[in-house]
């Protein structure tokens, strides 16, 4: 019986343990569980979070990257050698140009186990006034074979730009006016073909071409005068067989006549205001832009006679430039104006109260901007497309083209 | 004189019931403490992977749209009608200066495979018309595909019924458990989850997200 009873007492001891050894292992089991799902989603969230935090640090560099490029700065932000840092993030900017004016920076970004990549292309605004390859404000002709087309001095000459196939350069020669713009046979524009909001594209020949848009423009764009600089005159020049010298600086001459033989040096910087300007045959006007631009300022009649010269030494249409007050139309007295030179003029022709007329030995690289604008045969005009950015007018404004999260290298 | 022995060689009856009834108290108590524990930590369990859930798809979404633009996202998708599926396309980059987008993309409410609008819960799985939040890539081209980014989607968002009424005053109506508004600038997507539990009793998780396209 005492035997019996001892057996029991043991049983009961055991069953205690087994009891209390099931319950704790429940518990522990439960607290495991309940651990694990914890710590899962904690994971998760600090790797959401630390994606996150790359993805900002990246972003923090492209904003560095596009003020450098604004600031005329390198947009070059560390390097994946020598990273930015802040905090766990550390991050680097590369910029690309991605041809004129456009720019792809992509940026890198760690944060612990996260990385991030993401791209932003950016372009310069064009703020440029002369936006146009031709544009007349009372109307634009282009007679037969005339061709307008377009190149990038910023990226070399109009000849490293010509695409002997297809016989042009660039498509950006827009051409536009505030009324109606005329096309006779076989003349060709590889660009818009914009006429005024009341205009119309008259097309007045077989086999003309324009490349891109022929849409009335929405609204009418506005040629203010002349402003010409006030500087003293000092009298009137007549150059024959020899060579006159003006600038670097201000002149101001009531007339200026070239005859046989005579030349006529414009030394940049220089301004110079020309009353009454006639060249004769065998005349030359050169316009030396070494040393700085060279404008002309024509307030009566404007003559460069067939056989004439006039000369520009710049790739950059930007430092010679023409600007006429003139009046050939309805101004009293009436001037005469006449483009009619053998030229392959570098530079910009402005004429907000002239008509004028663009002869067959004058091709123009830059841009034409007149009362009204006739094209004679055959006669060319390639207009520079950074003349859309006006360099000289402070620092450049950029603005977002494309943004995407990239591939990680 | 009586022997001393027989008092503490065992237990009396009434010992024996005592501890008995305590050890049936007692397990009792662990069962029912057991029971709810897992219960809640059943309930808590699936709070949390609709919660992971709805933050993975949300993510999902909002990577798909940042690459896009107001100019490629349709329909307008504005209050107070909104939308439950938005097309969209993301940028690939540029080419000459321009931006250049992808082929079209959409993101959408579906019904889930075997329910149908209809009221009834036609799948019997205790949800009623519940639905699927599906992204559909190359819309309209023969290499269309469409995959599914989350399942146990509310036929309506949390606190919304079908009755032509703004019922939640989010600026919506009767917008779907998967759904877009859009401003000038921003989308907002909605998704709300629902499930049963262990008990069958319905759950219900909610999230937002606001993001502007960045193109």
């Amino acid at each position: 019986m005492k035997r019996q009873l001892t057996t029991i007492a043991r049983a009961r001891r055991g069953s205690a343990i087994v009891t209390v050894t099931v319950v704790l292992a429940t518990l522990l089991l439960l607290l495991a569980a309940c651990m694990r799902f914890l710590g899962a989603s904690r994971s998760e969230q600090v790797q959401e979070g630390d994606g996150l935090l790359a993805l900002y640090a990246a972003e923090a560099g492209l904003a560095e990257s596009y003020l450098a490029l604004e600031n005329g700065r390198d947009a070059h932000v560390g390097s994946a050698e020598e990273p930015r840092t802040f905090r766990d993030a550390s991050y680097w900017v590369e910029p690309e140009p991605m041809g004129a004016r456009v720019y792809a920076l992509r940026a890198t970004a760690h944060d612990r186990q996260a990385r991030e990549r993401i791209e932003l292309v950016v372009r310069e605004i064009p703020d440029g006034f002369f936006r146009y390859a031709v544009f007349g404000d009372e109307g634009v002709s282009f007679r037969t074979s005339s061709f307008v087309d377009s190149y990038d001095s910023s990226l070399g000459s109009y000849a490293s730009q010509y695409d002997n196939t297809a016989d042009h350069a660039g498509e950006h020669g827009n051409v536009g006016s505030n009324a109606d713009i005329a096309l006779e046979t076989n003349s060709q524009i590889y660009g818009n073909a914009n006429p005024g909001p009341d205009g119309e594209l008259q097309v007045l020949g077989p086999n003309t071409l324009v490349s891109g848009t022929t849409d009335p423009a929405e609204e009418l764009v506005p040629l203010p005068p002349v402003v010409v600089p006030a500087i003293a005159a000092t009298g009137s020049k007549v150059v024959k067989g020899k060579t006159l010298v003006l600038g670097p600086g201000d002149v101001h001459l009531t007339r200026l006549e070239l005859q046989a033989g005579g030349k006529v040096e414009i030394r940049g910087p220089a301004r110079v205001v020309l009353d009454d300007l006639l060249m004769r045959a065998n005349t030359s006007l050169t316009m030396l832009t070494v040393g700085g631009p060279v404008e002309i300022y024509g307030t009566g009649n404007f003559q460069l006679q067939s056989n004439s010269n006039l000369i520009t030494q710049t790739t950059r249409p930007h430092d010679a430039a023409i600007y006429l007050s003139s009046n050939n139309v309805d101004g009293s007295p009436r001037s005469t104006v006449e483009f009619n030179a053998n030229s392959e003029y570098t530079g910009l022709i402005y004429a907000p109260r002239a008509r004028i007329a663009i002869q067959t030995m004058f091709e123009i690289y830059g841009s034409v901007m007149a009362r009204h604008v006739a094209l004679g045969s055959n006669s060319g005009i390639h207009y520079d497309v950074s003349l859309l950015f006006d360099d000289d007018n402070g620092a450049p404004v950029y603005e977002q083209v494309s943004w995407r999260p990239i591939a990680l290298q | 004189m009586k022997p001393r022995t027989r008092h503490t060689a065992g237990f009396t009856l009434t010992e024996l019931v005592l501890a008995g009834a305590i050890l049936a108290v007692s397990l009792g108590a662990l069962t029912l403490f057991t029971s709810r524990s897992a219960d809640a930590l059943g309930t808590g369990a699936l709070q949390a992977e609709l919660d992971a859930r709805l933050r993975r798809t949300l993510a999902r979404v909002t990577d798909e749209l940042l690459p896009s633009g107001a100019a490629v996202l349709s329909p307008p998708a504005t209050a107070p009608a909104g939308s439950s599926t938005l097309t969209y396309r993301r940028s690939e980059g540029a080419v000459n200066g321009a931006i250049h987008w992808g082929a079209p993309q959409r993101l959408a409410f579906a019904y889930e495979t075997g329910e149908l609008d209809d009221d009834l819960d036609n799948n019997r799985n205790g949800l009623v018309d519940e639905g699927v939040v599906t992204w559909t890539r190359d819309v309209g081209s023969a290499d269309e595909v469409s995959v599914i980014l989350c399942h146990d989607v509310a036929e309506y968002a949390a606190g919304e019924v079908e009755n032509d009424v703004d019922d939640d005053g989010d600026g919506l109506v009767d917008e779907r458990g998967f759904s877009f508004e859009r401003t000038s600038s921003h989308v907002r997507v909605h998704l709300t989850l629902a499930r049963l539990d262990a008990q069958r009793r319905p759950l219900t998780r909610t999230l937002e997200v606001t993001l502007q396209p960045r193109n």
